[in-house]
């Protein structure tokens, strides 16, 4: 078993790379690795409620992300400061995430085996 | 060759490559390759190369370069048949992107099929694994 | 001690920034590809300053850089023999 922190830094619409990097995290949750998430610069807009990828000729699969938890993902982090630059409180994420210092995500990148960027 | 640290040298270290880099307009694949290629001069081990994202463009046997141009698809099958080298593609990202094997274009019905059948058509599971079971992964 | 794996240009794609947001001082950096242009520009030299810095000799010459790239004690030109050696000589490579 491996320590693998997934890392999103790229907005929800408008690109696939976060679609396949929650493939990534949640395959390798459901093969017995201790993954973590991370959220940071635009991606924190991934926390967003209301979002209609459809609208725009997306898949849905933001809906899976609330689904983190039963895949046993439970340390989901979320940049303070670029949830600052796009306005984004806590008491607004539609899945369960925790605001995190960057203190706390370096140290979740230094105790890591992999960490992979989406 | 770069003169070598003997520890490093003497160890053999297993490497995972993940390509995420396109065939064409992209240097991620070419840099992917040159990489691989010192690991494998170095004598250390590649468990696979795996094609993730747009990376599953290079195993398509139609890509068409000028004959003054690099034809990296041709570079990546040459490397694995001489290494006999593990080239993995995600089966859903190159689904996704019109990249199918013979049997994918079967059971799809689709005409034809573009995949070499030099890449394998895997699934995440097989990164995961490969992660792992590896020393280093790197990602282009 | 981690290697960071930059493939960008700084211009185009803010994967440079955000590695330094999380970087640790000991960590160093791979500047690849696009991501090596930003070593022309004074202020990204002076950000930079106090990491371990890569660069791949083929990355510099097919860009005509060779004469043009600050002389400067962290900045170390390295070829693929040296970026497999690179890898092994830290914990993990972060590809941003």
């Amino acid at each position: 078993m491996k320590k693998v922190c997934v890392i999103f830094r790229h907005s929800p619409i408008g690109n696939t790379s976060s679609r396949e990097g929650l493939d990534f995290a949640m395959l390798s949750a459901s093969f017995e690795q201790e993954v973590s998430v991370v959220f940071t610069d635009e991606a924190v807009l991934h926390l967003l409620p209301e979002q209609q990828p459809e609208l725009v000729g997306s898949k849905d699969y933001l809906a899976t992300f609330k689904a983190l938890s039963l895949y046993d993902i439970d340390t989901v982090l979320v940049c303070q400061e670029s949830a600052k630059q796009f306005g984004l409180k806590e008491s607004e994420f539609n899945f369960e995430a925790e605001m995190a210092s960057v203190k706390q995500i370096q140290l979740l990148i230094q105790q890591a085996n992999e960490v992979v960027v989406y | 060759m770069a003169p070598l640290q003997e520890p490093f040298f003497i160890v053999m270290n297993k490497f995972i490559i993940q390509v995420n880099g396109t065939v064409y307009g992209s240097t991620a694949s070419f840099r992917a390759l040159r990489f691989t290629e010192s690991v494998l001069s170095l004598g250390h081990q590649v468990s696979h190369v795996f094609f993730y994202q747009d990376g599953v463009m290079n195993s398509s046997a139609l890509i068409c370069p000028a004959s003054d141009e690099h034809d990296l698809h041709r570079a990546w099958t040459k490397l694995a048949t001489e290494h006999n080298l593990h080239l993995v593609n995600c089966v859903s990202a190159a689904l996704r992107r019109g990249v199918l094997s013979a049997q994918d274009a079967n059971e799809n019905r689709k005409d034809a099929f573009n995949a070499s059948d030099k890449f394998t058509m895997g699934g995440l599971g097989e990164l995961v694994t490969g992660i792992e079971q590896s020393d280093r992964l790197i990602c282009f | 001690m981690i290697l960071h794996h930059i493939q960008s240009s700084v211009t185009a794609d803010n994967a440079l920034s955000t590695c330094l947001r999380y970087i640790d001082a000991q960590d160093s950096i791979l500047l690849a590809d696009d991501a090596l242009n930003c070593l022309l520009n004074t202020q990204w030299q002076q950000r930079l300053a106090d990491f371990k810095l890569y660069v791949l000799i083929e990355d510099i010459e097919a860009r005509g850089l060779s004469e043009r790239l600050p002389q400067s004690a962290n900045i170390s030109i390295i070829d693929y023999d040296q970026f497999v050696l690179a890898t092994l000589q830290h914990t993990k490579v972060i590809t941003w």
